[in-house]
């Protein structure tokens, strides 16, 4: 017997349950497209674009068109509009002022909230720039064998972190954007966490790549930039790590001490 | 005492406009149920002109014996007139655009929008009965308080919800999509899903765009977003075209995709139906009601998904013929006799009509 047609509330469900892949297939264009519709979400749109239409329609047109089809009416429009001329214009400037007032109080409060977002836009940059995760999770889990591992992806996670009892402790993300002061003391407070013969694993990203990944304005207004590699490995023997080895994984920076 | 009239007032009556044959077919129907109707307007395309009469002719309120039906639309100065003059009110309601999805692109007709929603608002102390053309749209006249309601669905021409005979044709791969450029309609969604599949499954694709340009910004953002993708030469921007251009496009194309954020009730997707053209749709406002189980509905639209199911109604000869068939199907609920009846029934429920 042929099969029949395929029930369109199935077709859906599985392909629904399969999109993920799709986009996964092809992360490229996902991003791009991603970044096309978000241009056009409600909330969306360039801040300062719409400052701008807001101070130009803050000049309110005090004279009302005055076109009719109708006979005598335009004449009779225009009567009215030169009557009330003198409250329209009074209005008019009113509404001018306090529009082009709140737009610039506005302007000051994006200019903020555009540095506070920075931190985001650094995070996003990194996702986009450790495309060779997998490589490093592998040589990860080779470093971590059987025994503990501790991953710290925030510098709070440091504060938790137990002495001394982790085969591998793994500090990534944020080794990025933090202060060369907070980066020495992320190394060596991940070192103690780690139990004697572990190895403490730091995931950054290429200062090169970094560089040219994104808007110079971003990267300027980060808290932190990335280190390379024989920096870290630097600060690792200071902090006493020995064996310190540095590897590059596509854009993605590995660095190996041992305790 | 037994209405005797029924009149209707509309802020707009134009050629190839849904509200405007609609009011004129309600017209219809409410005469052959042996009242009186007329329609009134300020605002008529000339060639209607015989079809409307200015509203200063609309007879003094006869509370008693007269009634009269608004059909809703943007905000205009109709309604206080409307309000103060104490006749049963009915509100034929075809929704209208959230605000926010305006706002950014066109605050002009934000502001009118803005303004019809709060006249609906305001009708619901004086309506006698609120009409949506969809339950999506009934909720909403139920939400603001109408004390009674029925869903009735917009009266179409009945070649709209007629099978198109000669659609019976080849068809090549190309998607399709009918509505005005505005933002709501999500063309921009559409565009992102083509380029996807374009890349993926159809390097020769060509993605028709029918439809007049109510938002000249979006449509500039729309061409520019085109471009970027590298997809604005297979993406065709029609503009308003006549009906005999727009059916010639419906025999032609290979899927109908709908991607809408809001409709209220979308007759573009009966008009696919008829010209058996299988529809993609984004389960959005009114547009699961009117496709049924006609279409392949999506609860999300990634481009990925979206394209994805594109290419299983072009691929998938068994499934074509399947949602074709459901949709002929589903084009008899629309079909004027039935909806007339509804419309009837919904008036007789709040007025003393004849017969």
């Amino acid at each position: 017997m042929a099969d029949g047609p395929r029930d369109p509330w199935r077709v859906v469900a599985d392909l629904v349950a399969t999109d993920a892949d799709r986009r996964a297939a092809d992360p490229g264009l996902t991003a791009a497209l991603d970044q096309e519709r978000a241009r056009f979400g409600a909330a969306a749109g360039d801040v300062a674009d719409l400052l701008d239409e807001l101070e130009r329609r803050s000049v309110v047109d005090v004279d009302a068109p005055v076109e009719s089809s109708r006979p005598v009416v335009p004449q009779l429009k225009l009567a009215v509009r030169k009557a009330n001329a003198f409250v329209s214009r009074h209005l008019a400037q009113q509404v001018t002022v306090l529009t082009q007032t709140t737009a610039a109080a506005l302007r000051g409060l994006h200019e903020r909230v555009a540095a506070l977002e920075a931190g985001r836009d650094v995070r996003d940059l990194q996702d986009r720039l450790l495309d060779h995760r997998p490589a490093v999770a592998d040589r990860l889990a080779d470093l971590a064998g059987a025994g503990a591992r501790r991953d710290v992806g925030a510098p709070d996670g440091l504060a938790t972190l137990p002495e001394a009892d982790a085969a591998l402790v793994v500090l990534w993300g944020f080794v990025d954007v933090v202060t060369a002061a907070d980066l020495r003391r992320a190394l060596a407070r991940g070192l103690a966490g780690v139990a004697p013969g572990g190895a403490l694993a730091v995931v950054g990203t290429d200062p090169a790549a970094w560089a040219t990944a994104a808007d110079p304005i971003v990267l300027d207004l980060a808290p932190g930039h990335p280190c390379h590699g024989d920096t870290i490995a630097h600060l690792l023997r200071r902090a006493g790590a020995a064996e310190v080895d540095v590897v590059q994984v596509g854009a993605a920076l590995l660095v190996v001490g041992r305790r | 005492m037994t209405i005797e009239a029924v009149h209707q007032v509309v802020p707009s009556l134009r050629r190839w406009d849904a509200v405007g044959d609609h009011t004129r077919r309600l017209r219809d129907v409410l005469r052959g149920a042996g009242v009186r109707s007329e329609i009134f307007s300020d605002d008529v395309d000339p060639a209607l002109a015989a079809e409307a009469r200015p509203l200063r002719e609309l007879p003094p309120p006869d509370p008693a014996r007269t009634a009269v039906v608004y059909q809703c639309s943007i905000g205009n100065e109709v309604v206080d007139a409307l309000v103060a003059r104490g006749e049963p009110l009915v509100v034929d309601y075809h929704n209208l655009t959230p605000v926010g999805m305006l706002l950014r692109w066109a605050p002009d007709m934000a502001h009118l929008v803005g303004w019809g929603r709060s006249q609906v608002r305001q009708l619901a102390l004086h309506a006698v009965l609120g009409v949506g053309d969809s339950d999506f749209n009934t909720a909403e006249l139920d939400h603001l308080g109408y004390r009674r309601t029925a869903t009735a669905p917009i009266l179409l021409d009945p070649d709209v919800v007629a099978a198109d005979e000669g659609a019976e044709g080849e068809r090549d791969g190309s998607w399709l999509f009918v509505g005005r450029v505005v933002p709501n309609k999500a063309h921009h969604d559409l565009i992102a899903a083509f380029a996807w599949h374009r890349r993926h499954h159809d390097p020769a694709a060509v993605l028709h765009v029918v439809g007049g340009v109510a938002v000249p910004a979006y449509q500039a953002a729309l061409e520019a977003m085109a471009d970027r993708l590298g997809v604005a030469g297979a993406v065709r921007f029609h503009g308003a075209v006549t009906p005999e251009q727009r059916d010639a496009l419906y025999r032609r194309c290979g899927v109908f995709v709908c991607l809408s954020d809001h409709e209220g009730f979308c007759i573009p997707l009966l008009e696919a139906m008829a010209h058996r053209l299988p529809i993609v749709a984004y389960a959005a406002a009114a547009v699961p009601e009117t496709v049924g189980t006609a279409a392949l509905v999506l609860p999300a639209k990634s481009p990925s998904l979206v394209a994805a199911a594109a290419r299983e109604v072009l691929a998938d000869e068994a499934l074509r013929t399947e949602m074709v068939t459901r949709g002929l199907a589903r084009l008899a609920h629309f079909h004027p006799d039935a909806v007339a009846a509804r419309h009837l029934a919904a008036l007789r429920s709040a007025l003393d009509l004849p017969g």
